[in-house]
């Protein structure tokens, strides 16, 4: 089975960092799939791995591209891509 | 007074500052668990000093255990703290549960680390991909590297439970105290200390808070506990818990008084200040201070953790 991709810009002006990439591992921690995130130009890696997605120094309005398998991974991905894709650092994103 | 212990072959010992200075300070109320942000995290032992092998299995699960427990206390300090303290935590706490730091960990542990070791060594890796992600990210994950710098030796604190002799952790002295004048943990006591200082909670969890001038107080026992400064390290930071303040009534003013007098009694000689082995309960709201050794004010006393607003800027 072919990876499933989803390509989305980051909607948190801070990027993924602090507050929104600890809700966004926190919502790829819950998934059924594996997701990996990356960007452009670096290596994927796991979407669970706070330490990791910091490590990549994702910043607002940047593109990043998740890729999961398995069933149940396109749904896994709309739903990781829709959460990417909003201001997480707003009052109200949590 | 007392001076710095000296390192045997294959005898890890926690660092001390060569010199300690002790004056009157009453028991106070500015109490809890204490992270480490800017010095070196102390290097475990990659074995166990008692020179027994290491066993793979058990080193994993120790190492496991104290990242959970880590994690585990993360998260109740920040539901205690509530608001951005309690965010930041939270984010902290996922760090400890990371689930490729675990594969690291565990993947040093089959190497025949240590548990301290492997996390140490995990940590290490991320630290550095960390740190050199340039300016920006470097401001961007501040909080994150001070946890890389603090949890290492937190979690030797938890990995020591149990098994102190491995890490040469005084059972006593698992969690620090400090005091503060007045026995109320007002932000203006806290404004006062001049310092907070911390010397390797991994190896001792020494803490003391230095308050000059001296203004004994009788509430809780007067001047009659003591305070150590002068402390080696640069930048430490102390998470303390704020007693008093949304939930300022009785019950919680009564516990919290039980709690000192228990820790004031078990404070007493011999040991060299307010080191206490007990955790009090009841916090209310994160504080952070940061203080230089040897500098005059305390810098960043908030009700949140000092890394915050580089964070969210």
């Amino acid at each position: 089975m072919a990876a499933a991709e989803r390509r989305v810009v980051i909607g948190s002006r801070v990027g993924l960092h602090a507050r929104p990439a600890a809700l966004f591992v926190q919502a790829a921690s819950k998934l059924p799939v594996k997701v990996m995130v990356s960007k452009q130009d670096t290596s994927p890696v796991d979407a669970r791995s706070i330490l990791s997605v910091l490590g990549l120094d994702i910043r607002g309005g940047q593109e990043i591209i998740l890729t999961a398998e398995g069933d149940g991974a396109e749904e896994a991905l709309d739903q990781l891509a829709s959460l990417a894709a909003r201001d997480l650092d707003a009052p109200d994103a949590g | 007074m007392t001076s710095s212990p000296r390192s045997r072959p294959g005898t890890w010992t926690p660092p001390m500052p060569a010199e300690l200075q002790g004056v009157g300070v009453s028991p106070g109320v500015v109490v809890g668990p204490v992270a480490r942000v800017g010095g070196e995290v102390p290097v475990p032992p990659a074995a166990p000093q008692s020179g027994a092998s290491v066993d793979p299995t058990v080193e994993a699960r120790a190492a496991a255990e104290a990242l959970e427990a880590v994690a585990a206390d993360l998260e109740a300090t920040g539901r205690a703290a509530g608001g951005d303290a309690e965010a930041v935590l939270e984010a902290q706490a996922l760090m400890a549960r990371d689930p490729g730091l675990a594969e690291q960990v565990e993947q040093a542990t089959r190497s025949g680390r240590t548990a301290a070791r492997a996390i140490y060594e995990a940590f290490g890796i991320h630290r550095k991909l960390l740190g050199g992600a340039g300016e920006y990210m470097a401001a961007r994950v501040a909080a994150a590297v001070d946890l890389l710098a603090g949890i290492p030796a937190a979690a030797l604190l938890a990995d020591g439970v149990g098994r102190p002799d491995r890490l040469g952790v005084d059972d006593r002295r698992r969690r620090g105290r400090g005091a503060a004048p007045g026995s109320r943990s007002s932000r203006g006591e806290l404004l006062e200390a001049d310092q907070v200082c911390l010397d390797g909670l991994g190896g001792a969890g020494r803490m003391a808070v230095q308050h000059p001038p001296l203004r004994p107080s009788a509430r809780h026992g007067g001047a009659s506990g003591s305070v150590l400064r002068s402390f080696g390290s640069s930048f430490v930071r102390l998470r303390v818990h704020r007693f008093g303040s949304r939930r300022s009534d009785r019950s919680v003013s009564r516990a919290r008084s039980a709690a000192y007098s228990a820790a004031v009694r078990r404070s007493r000689p011999p040991l060299p200040g307010a080191w206490i082995g007990a955790s009090l309960a009841l916090p209310v709201e994160v504080w952070a201070l940061v203080a230089r050794p040897g500098g005059q004010r305390v810098v960043l006393p908030r009700s949140r953790l000092p890394r915050t607003a580089p964070l969210t800027a």
